[in-house]
């Protein structure tokens, strides 16, 4: 087990963009075939340089392995104080279209036209893994978010894909609500959500928004689910160039998102320990990391952790 | 005597009793009142060229204004009896032109008659209509139907904190300019192959640069230090970056307004951390409408945040999240603050701010002081009661007021 705070210390980040014989932008063929032999990845922070002349990594890889779901769990930390308590969510978003679907146009000198790009598959694909995720994760209600009243047809087909799917799912439940009310609730009371899910803006606004319930991108954990059974784990802080080397990070987004990894891969029992031992270590407040609000180092943090886990054994 | 006196007299002696005596003749009366509008514009303030001067529309008789209200669905009509009902209380010199608009017909007729109503009266008050958004999209939300028709480019949300209601966060002040009629609720879709669809959302320099101006111009006259501009132009480059642009463009005429900007993501982080931090926000539609409902939930709820509609001829106002509240409708127990909060902003629009001053202690001081709190913040009273609290704390003020 101590194999995965080695396996952080190892995760660089140094793939970098190449170009491949058709001209097109890829990830280096080394990395993909990796990928595509053991399915899964954990993946830190990384950086996009503006102007680099190639689209953004994360971009990228989200092409290359059609990583059609983001799926963020905001769990509150008991520890890390923030003024909502009891936050205990899912959001699942859309990944691929929606409004992030990049076609824009200049349509005369001063008018922009930008294109959201709804499909029934794409939404189906989204509904299915919404539902199937509940499923798995004991998890007994699903919420669409939706802005029908004003995007009559596109957040319709949405709508309607999920209700189709909800018909076969009928031990869930299943709400639909219009984004504002979500919103205006969310801040009030976060608990009456369990699993959300959307299209591909409202994902967003909406799990950067449950991130700040809990605590902020520092500890929130993040995946990827693609076709064909790949599943990309990330952290989705930046790369802090400013404390890159210095032992002053904080692991804790890395590690939820690798417990959310053997979650997916099955290993409930080694993800549980994992998380126990970390929000212990939260939760005791002596090696706390400076974004935490502690003053420890991100060795001692993560050597706590190690040193937990061993303690459960 | 001024213009205006001489010809409220000579309408007063042309219909013999007053008020309540033989009306005149409706061509007549309406000729009156033109004559009296006209002679009022040139007499003091010129309308054209103006754009974002508070000029009130025209009192029709003797001083009386015309505002046209629309009740909605939901908790709309009670709580537009209520505001019918505090202004007779309070003689306030406000007729209200109740039109109704039927949100479950699909033809349009209501709401147009609504539409030639505000263009006649300039002011209104309105409750939710709702939108089944089952229906095909040929139906389109009355609600955007009002704005684009009106032109109603700017949305103005004022949240504060007050005291006495709970909240997580203390000392909340934040002012949120919405661009109100483009964007993403432009309603131009369509299905170019079965199961693809295209939404099209539209940013226009012009509008962007109204907006932007209108949003620099209300901070200067409010005081506001700082304005934070909220946008995704990372991925919508062309898009959002058309709007940041403008706004920047504007802002270099503004040396005393501090401008930043703030991705859409990271401003809703923001606030649910460290909402103090905003001063005033702008924004295009849709970014408006998931951000001034996070401000509204800050501060309280729906209930409590009234919201105004601008347009360079026409205002609107109404609740500020928009809310039908059909779960809730005619229990007696929906808030009425925000639509009254919302009557003032009316009243403030119609200068006559004694009246809106009046009716705004009272509320507040219904909510702050006395503590006489709905459902939706945590407390018992209903709706009656808390109007209830309203007119005794109007009454106890001392002006005169209607028996009830």
């Amino acid at each position: 087990l101590k194999l995965f705070t080695t396996l952080r210390d190892d995760l660089q980040g140094n793939v970098t963009a190449i170009k491949g014989p058709g001209g097109k932008w890829m990830i280096p063929p080394d990395a993909k075939e990796s990928m595509d032999q053991s399915k899964i990845g954990l993946k830190g922070p990384l950086k996009t340089p503006i102007a680099a002349g190639h689209p953004s990594m994360n971009l990228l890889l989200r092409k290359t392995f059609d990583l059609y779901a983001n799926v963020r769990p905001c769990v509150s930390i008991e520890g890390y104080k923030t003024p909502y308590t009891d936050v205990n969510l899912v959001t699942i978003r859309e990944n691929t279209e929606g409004e992030y679907s990049g076609i824009e146009h200049v349509i005369v000198d001063g008018v922009v036209q930008s294109i959201k790009l709804i499909t029934e598959d794409a939404s189906r694909r989204i509904a299915e893994y919404a539902f199937e995720y509940a499923r798995n994760n004991q998890r007994s209600s699903v919420t669409a978010v939706h802005k029908a009243n004003i995007m009559r047809m596109s957040d319709g087909l949405f709508l309607r894909k999920c209700r189709e799917v909800a018909e076969t799912y009928k031990d869930i439940k299943f709400t639909e609500m219009y984004l504002d009310t979500v919103c205006l609730n969310m801040v009030q009371d976060p608990t009456q959500f369990d699993v959300l899910v959307m299209p591909n803006l409202y994902g967003d606004i909406l799990s950067d928004l449950c991130a700040g319930l809990i605590g902020g991108l520092g500890v929130t954990p993040s995946g990827n689910i693609g076709a064909n059974g790949v599943a990309i784990f990330e952290s989705v802080h930046g790369t802090a160039p400013d404390i890159a080397g210095l032992d002053m990070a904080n692991p804790t987004a890395l590690l939820l998102s690798a417990v959310m990894m053997l979650r997916h891969m099955g290993l409930h029992e080694y993800g549980k320990k994992i998380e126990t031992a970390c929000f212990d270590t939260i939760r005791d407040k002596k090696v706390l990391t400076k974004d935490l609000g502690g003053n420890s180092k991100c060795s001692e943090f993560t050597a706590d952790i190690c040193r937990r886990v061993v303690d459960m054994d | 005597m001024t213009l205006r006196a001489a010809l409220c007299a000579l309408s007063r002696a042309v219909r013999p009793g007053g008020c309540g005596g033989l009306p005149l003749s409706r061509t007549l009366q309406v000729q009156l009142g033109f004559f009296v509008c006209g002679a009022t514009i040139h007499a003091s303030h010129p309308r054209q060229g103006s754009t974002y001067t508070n000029i009130p529309p025209p009192a029709r008789y003797g001083g009386r204004h015309t505002v046209t209200l629309i009740p909605g669905d939901g908790i709309g009509p009670e709580l537009a009896n209520h505001v019918r009902e505090l202004f007779w209380f309070c003689c306030v010199p406000v007729d209200f032109e109740l039109v109704n608009v039927d949100s479950s017909l699909t033809a349009e007729d209501d709401i147009n008659n609504a539409i030639m109503s505000i263009r006649r009266n300039g002011v209104a008050l309105k409750g939710n209509l709702e939108t089944n958004h089952n229906l095909p999209p040929s139906y389109k939300s009355r609600n955007n139907l009002l704005r684009t028709s009106l032109d109603l480019y700017a949305n103005v949300m004022h949240c504060q904190s007050l005291p006495g209601v709970k909240t997580r966060h203390r000392n909340i002040d934040i002012m949120i300019i919405r661009e109100n009629t483009e964007g993403e609720y432009s309603s131009l879709e369509h299905e170019s192959v079965p199961g693809v669809v295209e939404c099209l959302k539209i940013i226009t320099r012009v509008n962007s640069l109204r907006i932007a101006d209108f949003a620099f111009q209300t901070a200067r006259q409010n005081g506001r230090r700082r304005i934070t501009a909220v946008h995704k132009a990372n991925i919508m480059k062309l898009g959002d970056g058309l709007f940041l642009e403008c706004c920047k463009e504007v802002a270099s005429g503004y040396p005393d307004i501090a401008f930043d900007t703030l991705i859409v993501d990271n401003a809703t982080m923001q606030l649910v951390s460290r909402p103090q931090q905003f001063d005033m926000m702008l924004m295009p539609n849709l970014y408006g409408n998931v951000v001034s409902n996070v401000c509204a939930g800050l501060v309280g709820g729906p209930g409590l945040v009234p919201g105004a509609n601008h347009g360079e001829h026409y205002a609107l106002f109404e609740a500020g999240t928009r809310n039908t509240g059909r779960s809730i409708a005619n229990r007696n127990s929906a808030n009425p603050t925000a639509m009254l909060l919302a009557s003032c902003l009316l009243l403030d629009h119609l200068k006559l701010p004694a009246y809106a001053h009046m009716i705004r202690r009272a509320t507040l001081s219904t909510v702050t002081e006395t503590r006489m709190h709905t459902a939706d913040l945590g407390g018992q009273a209903s709706t009656s009661d808390v109007i209830k609290s309203i007119r005794n704390a109007i009454q106890s003020t001392g002006p005169l007021t209607q028996s009830i």
